[in-house]
């Protein structure tokens, strides 16, 4: 469903993105690894355009999206997207950061847009915090509200930038919980992440980057059991101690 | 040509290219500036337009200089007195030594009371009515003074008191922005609490209290031109003279726009580049609050 | 606001516990202030003759207090000028394309570097000699004045919206985007929001010190509270009456003072009513 051929990117000089080839399958569970600064937030970005590439192609269910005519707020309406520092709208409760872009962008109608937006949050467990402000929830509430803010757009794909590298521990299992739940409703997702558990259990296939390159692609027993790359071993290695 | 020339910097050169033109085109003009009544001497200068304004500078950093370190006691001390904690009823009354703590407390109160009382009516009023309040008081309290010495002194008295206002604020904004963690570990090794004061909070609060005094000594110089309403010889005041008796305002006016742009500006870089290294919540952009449940905040 | 004393110990604000016990406090204060100045000023201050001054309609306008409708007329000028240009100013700081950011910083740094007083004379002067033709020179010469003052506050102001615009996280604006949303809907529904709620306590700081500024104008020969009472002064009748002299200027003080009081304690109940939890940044 999402393809990306041929990826460049660099940020002045320095090239971040040097050649990626990807291509994720509706209904397909993708986690990217890789040490930091290996460009797996600026591949992430590429995919809803918010960042665009110097070179390559973008395709979203055949069509290439990265072109002049195509408006990407378009595109970032079919692919949601939740970030490492969930980046609520300290302004808005809970409810009214989900219904924002139904109402706004979408332009649904008030009432529906918070029926919506209701079921949503209690979908994620946040059923009782409709009325409360950013600041008044702990990081794992916030970043399942902004799960469920992505989630109201109707995406048909979700990106995640590692979610629950900000939390403290005790709240990552909860975030890790409603993704999982997302998986198994066959949500296309690609997940950049840290938490080797997710990649492992729920994840149909593990991407390896590093130096803006693809080194290892392989379903996740085939990864952690048994990395082909060198560089991926030494990754697994470490992460596994 | 714009890359890399900050806008300030920018500023900063015109002004130096306007008081160069000046020279070239105003200064040498014989003035008759005898009905203006300063205590200097211009010597073979007299009348050359480009020196009056630099000694007039002169006069207004001098002045801005005094009061700024009158006002300096002046402000940590209200300051200071402004962040006393006010003992309550109940612990003078439990005190062993009634008389002595119920002084104590009243003392406590009756200076916090004045040094509030203070800082609000020098920030809630204007500068220029309060250089004529006390300038007025100066004129009942010794009328057969000499008029040149008496306005400045009332002028330095004023503007005394209104930096001791601000930066009453200044000070009291230091004291309490030193992390209270800091008391906490300086209690736990066994400093008494005028060591603590002294070893501990001091030079922190002093420090995170130098880019805010540096902004008002600025804001001083600035505000010492309202002296020209009392006659008192500095920069503004000259500028008004001098474009009594010469027609070109426009150019005296950018002199004078220039003259103060010499000083506020250069001063106003080092008092970022201080900020940059002490920087105070409380003061100005404080750091956003850290939602709870992140890791590193 | 909070923190340490010097001793240590958290401060809060000096509060009795009954409100009562406040009420006499404050009373007992304002008595005291009253007494030492009924002493410093001889008896001027329950004078009838002087408080005719400000007598206000149905009687006939006292000069003080034409004066202070004055400073008020000019404060309605002043400031939404002063705020709608240094919104626009501080947004064209903020942009991107250096044919905007770089006059607009260069504007910021001379107007804030330069006194107020110095604008106004200026200005003034200026529209003297520029207008003499216009349909009343004097006014508008006075006009222009008011404007440079405008100026000036706009200059501080458009620091201010700056760091409001700047305090509102980056995140969000890319969550925004993530979301579908134009950037005119991001600006207007995201930043917007926030960037004004976080300026508004040093708006109000900007809005006292216009209040004083507006004293600047009587040194043109505006009319104002600071002029008018000068111009009293030196009325026949009136001037050489010292402790006259001494009364007026603690009275426009005092009605300074209110002024400044009443509007920025306004403000605070605005901010009050507009406060989001988790979004208090800036300080005044």
């Amino acid at each position: 469903m999402i393809r990306l051929e041929g990826i460049h990117k660099s940020f002045g000089d320095v090239p971040v993105l040097r050649g990626v080839d990807l291509e994720v399958r509706t209904g397909e569970v993708l986690a990217l690894v890789g040490p930091s600064g290996s460009g797996k937030s600026t591949l992430l970005r590429c995919v809803n355009l918010l960042v665009v590439p110097d070179q390559g192609r973008v395709l979203l269910d055949g069509a290439q999206v990265n072109r002049p005519d195509v408006r990407p707020e378009w595109v970032r309406q079919q692919v949601g997207m939740v970030f490492q520092s969930f980046n609520l709208f300290s302004h808005l409760t809970a409810l009214e950061n989900v219904t924002l872009g139904p109402t706004r962008v979408k332009g649904i109608a008030r009432d529906a847009a918070r029926r919506e937006g209701t079921a949503l949050l209690q979908r994620v467990g946040l059923g009782d915090k409709l009325g409360a402000y950013p600041a008044e929830l702990s990081g794992g509430q916030q970043q399942r509200v902004a799960i469920a803010r992505a989630l109201a757009m109707g995406p048909r794909a979700m990106l995640f930038d590692e979610p629950t590298s900000a939390l403290d521990p005790e709240y990552i299992q909860e975030v890790l919980d409603v993704m999982t739940e997302l998986a198994r409703e066959g949500m296309t997702m690609i997940v950049v992440t840290h938490e080797m558990s997710f990649a492992r259990n729920v994840a149909q296939r593990v991407v390896f980057l590093d130096g803006g390159q693809i080194l290892e692609e392989a379903p996740p027993a085939e990864f952690f059991g048994a990395p082909r790359h060198e560089r991926a071993r030494n990754f697994v290695g470490k992460i596994l101690r | 040509m714009f890359r890399g020339l900050d806008a300030a910097a920018a500023v900063a050169l015109i002004a130096v290219i306007l008081v160069m033109a000046s020279l070239i085109f105003l200064g040498g003009r014989d003035l008759d500036l005898s009905f203006y009544g300063r205590d200097w001497d211009s010597g073979p200068y007299e009348g050359v337009i480009l020196v009056l304004f630099l000694q007039a500078a002169g006069v207004s950093l001098t002045a801005t200089a005094l009061s700024f370190l009158l006002g300096l006691g002046l402000g940590f001390t209200a300051g200071w007195a402004r962040t006393l904690r006010l003992t309550s009823w109940r612990e003078v009354r439990e005190d062993g030594r009634f008389a002595r703590a119920l002084l104590r407390a009243l003392a406590r109160r009756a200076a916090s009371r004045v040094a509030s009382f203070y800082v609000e009516i020098v920030r809630g009023t204007p500068l220029f009515v309060q250089i004529v309040l006390i300038w007025s008081i100066f004129l009942t309290a010794f009328p057969d003074w000499d008029q040149n010495p008496r306005n400045l002194l009332a002028g330095l008295t004023a503007l005394t008191l209104n930096t001791g206002g601000y930066q009453a604020e200044i000070f009291r904004a230091g004291f309490q922005s030193v992390p209270p963690g800091q008391i906490e570990a300086a209690n736990s090794i066994g400093l008494n609490p005028r060591q603590t004061m002294r070893r501990v909070i001091l030079p922190q609060a002093l420090r995170l209290t130098l880019p805010p005094l540096t902004n008002e000594f600025i804001s001083l110089f600035k505000s010492s031109s309202l002296l020209f309403v009392i006659s008192v010889a500095e920069l503004t005041d000259l500028a008004k003279s001098v474009a009594f008796v010469n027609p070109q305002v426009f150019e005296i006016f950018l002199l004078l726009t220039a003259m103060y742009l010499l000083v506020t500006l250069p001063l106003g870089r080092v008092a970022q580049s201080l900020e940059r290294r002490y920087r105070m919540a409380g003061l100005g952009l404080g750091p956003a609050r850290a939602a709870r449940g992140v890791r590193g905040g | 606001m909070g923190g340490s004393g010097p001793t240590g110990r958290p401060v809060r604000p000096p509060r009795w516990r009954s409100p009562l016990l406040a009420l006499l406090e404050a009373a007992l204060l304002v008595a005291v202030f009253l007494l030492v100045l009924q002493a410093a000023l001889g008896t001027s201050l329950t004078d009838a003759e002087l408080w005719k001054a400000f007598a206000f309609p149905p009687r006939r306008l006292g000069p003080l207090f034409s004066g202070l409708l004055g400073t008020l007329g000019y404060l309605a000028i002043v400031m939404p000028l002063g705020t709608a240009l240094g919104f626009l100013w501080g947004w064209a700081r903020l942009s991107r394309r250096r044919v905007l950011s770089w006059p607009a910083g260069f504007l910021v740094e001379t107007l804030r570097g330069v006194p107020p007083i110095v604008l106004v004379i200026f200005a003034y002067l200026f529209g003297a000699s520029i207008l003499p033709r216009a349909w009343n020179p004097l006014q508008s010469a006075l006009l222009l004045a008011a404007v440079a003052l405008a100026l000036h506050t706009a200059a501080y102001q458009a620091e201010i919206f700056r760091a409001g615009f700047q305090s509102v996280p980056t995140g969000q604006i890319e969550a925004a985007q993530s979301v579908g949303m134009t950037g005119a809907q991001v600006m207007a529904r995201v930043v917007l929001p926030q960037a004004l709620r976080l300026s508004l306590p040093p708006l109000g700081n900007e809005l006292a010190t216009v209040i004083k500024d507006t004293s600047i104008l009587g040194a043109v020969g505006a009319l104002e509270l600071f002029s008018s009472a000068g111009d009293f002064l030196g009325r026949p009748g009136v001037l050489g009456r010292i402790p006259w002299v001494l009364a007026v200027w603690v009275i426009v003080a005092g009605v300074y003072l209110a002024v400044t009081f009443a509007v920025t304690h306004g403000l605070r109940l605005l901010e009050r009513r507009l406060r989001v939890p988790g979004l208090e940044g800036m300080a005044a």
